[in-house]
Parts: structure tokens; sequence; C-alpha cells
């Protein structure tokens, strides 16, 4: 059974590293799987992070940011650490999703070796699912498909 | 070679040039003297008297069959003296329009762009024609002023005043009317400043709202000048946050019991070190603003205290205690030494 979900994106990926975490539009509709990958630059890269929460429909904005940074509580601040992020990087205020992960440090977060993608046309542009064994020992796309 | 109309023109023009010109101040100084008293806010007011070649050109401008534009031009060209202000935003006209009918004698309003079925975009004003009132002020003092002059008063937005500004220097610099392709890019354009014109608005609009909502009652004594000193004095030149995130610290600093930057002061915590903070912190979130690391400092420095005096209203559970201390730990590492 698939246990890895694979996102697109250049920024993404840079994202997660600083903010350990993932940020996309409202209302886009996941499977239920415990890990996320990242797929840019012809490869899916090298970690598979444990999504820890997921919290849909969040207001993307300075006042939102602020709220929950300058919270007590440390979930609200971490929240608020990534719009924070989200906001200083391309995103524009409005209604949002956030994935939390665990760190590309924390050994919750699967390492392996990345896994290039050969073909002339994107693995994915939007996400796809995967085994997370599959990923640990594949060398390229191509072994994802295998049975 | 020059025609009777010419002459009697640029006749009338040099008889009235003077008049004109004294003209032209009074009502510089009535209309910014009722804007003013209005208490309308940066408006930009320029005036002049139509230069003498201009006034004859148009005086004498014919139609397309040959036939003179203006029967009459000594009463028809009415912007021999012409003012025009600059407002920063379309939705300002109104507002500017108001004083201007009360202490002028309107003869003729034109709300160009806003007419009924207009369907195509271009340049949007609203233009007065005025004249001064026989118990004005400046025409009692200065009887020979008169009252039968025209005055012609433009109000537009920036963008409308940038839009007409450059029609005027191409069709300037081109020295003839501008071709159909031009004319079509001249529209296109004055659509997308149209659009830019009502998006100012509406951001107008939000940072007056937000600003409304956030420095309420739950900041007390801060203001946003304040707020911003305290960043710019503790992480140092060139911070500038936004409103929200100033706000928000000084909903922090009201519950830790500081209702004003005295109070903080009073309390000696010992504010040095923002500066090595913000650097460490922002090596690992370069976007982390100013607002956020004086709240870490205010973390570091009242320790405990800290969560003692907000958890009331926030809600700190043990989980959050033992996030803080770990914080802490590691700002301690960070804060040992001083600014460099």
């Amino acid at each position: 059974m698939d246990d890895v979900l694979v996102v697109a994106g250049g920024q993404a990926w840079p994202f997660y590293r600083l903010t350990s975490a993932y940020v996309c539009q409202a209302g886009r509709s996941f499977r239920d799987v415990p890990r996320m990958a990242f797929y840019t630059k012809r490869a899916i890269q090298g970690a598979a992070a444990r999504i820890e929460h997921v919290l849909d429909h969040i207001e993307l904005s300075h006042a939102e940011a602020a709220r929950r940074t300058l919270s007590t509580v440390a979930h609200e601040r971490r929240i608020g650490r990534v719009l924070a992020a989200a906001l200083a990087g391309a995103w524009s205020e409005g209604p949002v999703k956030v994935v939390l992960l665990s760190p590309i440090d924390d050994p919750r977060t699967i390492r392996f070796d990345p896994v290039a993608h050969h073909s002339g046309t994107a693995w994915t542009m939007g996400q796809r699912y995967t085994k997370l064994a599959r990923l640990r020992s594949a060398r390229s796309t191509m072994d994802l498909a295998a049975s | 070679m020059i025609n009777e109309r010419e002459l009697a023109v640029g006749a009338y023009y040099d008889q009235q040039v003077f008049r004109l010109q004294e003209l032209r101040a009074a009502v510089d100084t009535a209309v910014r003297k009722e804007l003013d008293a209005a208490g309308l806010y940066a408006p930009q007011i320029s005036s002049r008297v139509k230069e003498r070649d201009s006034f004859i050109t148009k005086a004498c401008a014919r139609r397309e069959d040959g036939t003179h534009k203006y029967d009459d031009p000594l009463t028809q060209v009415v912007d021999l003296v012409g003012v025009r202000i600059v407002v920063p935003l379309a939705s300002d006209i109104p507002a500017v329009a108001y004083p201007l009918r009360v202490a002028f004698d309107v003869v003729e309003e034109v709300d160009r762009g806003n007419e009924e079925h207009v369907h195509v975009p271009g340049y949007r004003s609203l233009h007065l024609v005025v004249r001064l009132r026989e118990d004005h002020q400046a025409v009692v003092a200065r009887p020979q002023l008169g009252t039968d002059l025209p005055i012609e008063i433009q109000v537009r937005s920036r963008l409308q005043d940038a839009l007409a500004s450059f029609e005027h220097d191409i069709a300037y610099k081109a020295e003839r009317e501008p071709s159909p392709r031009v004319r079509r890019r001249l529209v296109e354009l004055a659509s997308l400043l149209d659009v830019a014109d009502r998006l100012f608005e509406e951001l107008q609009h939000q940072a007056v709202a937000e600003s409304g909502a956030d420095f309420g009652a739950a900041t007390q004594s801060w203001t946003e000048v304040d707020l911003q000193n305290l960043v710019t004095d503790i992480v140092g030149e060139g911070e500038t946050d936004a409103l929200p995130w100033l706000a928000e610290l000084g909903r922090v600093l009201v519950e830790l019991g500081f209702p004003d930057r005295a109070a903080l002061d009073r309390e000696s915590i010992g504010l040095q070190g923002g500066r090595r903070l913000a650097r460490a912190v922002r090596q690992r979130r370069p976007w982390t603003p100013g607002a956020e690391i004086v709240d870490l400092l205010l973390r570091h420095r009242m320790g405990s205290g800290y969560l003692e005096r907000r958890t009331p209203s926030s809600g700190a559970s043990a989980h959050d205690a033992a996030v803080f201390d770990e914080e802490l730990r590691e700002m301690a590492s960070v804060l040992e030494g001083h600014d460099g």
C-alpha cells in the first residue's frame, strides 16, 4: 500500500528544508498517508518526512502569522513561523493548507538517495503516491513502478 | 498668415494678461485655503495662466468641415486660468469637489469618465468651471479681479494625472494626433490604471481597517511609532515590521504588564543582545520579523516570569513550557557576549 505522498514543486523542497512544512492551496485533497517527499530537479529528493499535522483553510496573512508566532503555545508558534515564511516567499495572502512535517535532520525523517527521473516528461507536476520501501532502494523512478 | 480672429484673440489676451495672473494667484490661494480648512490630506495643487500661443491656437481651432470650433472663443474658452488638483485616489475626488462647490459659483461641472454610457476607459477627472463670487474675500479686496472670468478647476487622481501627462507628451512630441493604433494602446493603458486605482483604494480600506482593529484597547498606550522604535532600538536600524506584527507585539507587551514604553524601561529587564540574537535567528529563518526577535528576547530576559505573566490568557501547557525552556537554552548560548 502506498505510504508516501510525493509533491512536485521547485520551491516546496527548499521551503521544507527551512521550515519543516509544506504549504499549498486550501482544500487540496491528499490521501491519508504518513509521509511526504518532494519531486524537483528531475528527481525525488532523498527525504521522506513524517506528516505531523495537516491544517486546512488556515488564513495566510501577516495578522494571523503574527498572532500565532507570538503565542505562548508551541504548536501555534510553529504554524505562525511557517506562515511568516510563506509570506516572505512567493505566497499571497488568502486561505492555505499547511502540512507540518518532521525536520530534515530529525530521526523520524527517513533519508535515502535521491531517485532520478530520466524521462522527457516530469514524473509528476502535482502529486503522486509511492511506497517508502521502494524509494529507499530505487535508483530511478523506473524502479518505483516495479511490483 | 495671421487672420483677423487670431489678431482679435491675441489682443484680448494682451489686454487681460495681468488680470489673469492676479486672478490665478487669488484662486490658487483660495483653493488651498478651502481644502486646508476641509482637512483634506495631501492634494497636490498647481495653477497656471494659459500661454498666449496656446490660447490663440485653441480659440482659432477648426472642425474637420473648416468651420470654427468656438463661435465666441472669448467666452467659450474657459481654461485661461486653470487649477489642477491631484488627489491620491479617484475615490478622493468627491471630497475635494464639495468645498469647492461651496466656495465658488459653479458654472459647469463635467465628471469625465463617469458620464452615462461610457464603456471605454480613458482619461477620467472632474472638471469644474467656476467664477469668483462677488462677496469673495479676494474680490472685495481687489474689485478689479471681477467675477466675469471663468476658471477651470480639474480634479484627478495621481494615476489619472500620470496618464493625462503621458497622453499630452505623446501628442506634443509627435506634433500630430496619435494614430488609431497608439490610441488603442492608450485605452489599454487607461484600463490598467483604472484597475490599479481601484486596487489602491481597496488596499487603503484594508490598511485602515487593520489599523483600526489592531491598535485598539488591546495595545493600550503603545502606538505604531512606539513599537517600531522599540524594535529598532533592540534589533537595529532599518527594521520595518508590517503593522500586524507591531500590533501583536503591543498586545504581548500589555499582557506582560507593560502598558507603555516607560513601564518597560522602568522594569530594567535588560534588552541588550537583540542584534546578536537577530543574526543567530535569521541564519536559520531569514524572514523573522523584528517583532518576533523582541518577543524572543523578552522570553529570555524574563525567564519563567514571561510565561507566568502571559499564561492566564494564552493557555500554555506543560509541553509549551518544556519547549519554551529548550528555546531559552538555545538563546542563552547566542546571547553570551555583546552585540558586535
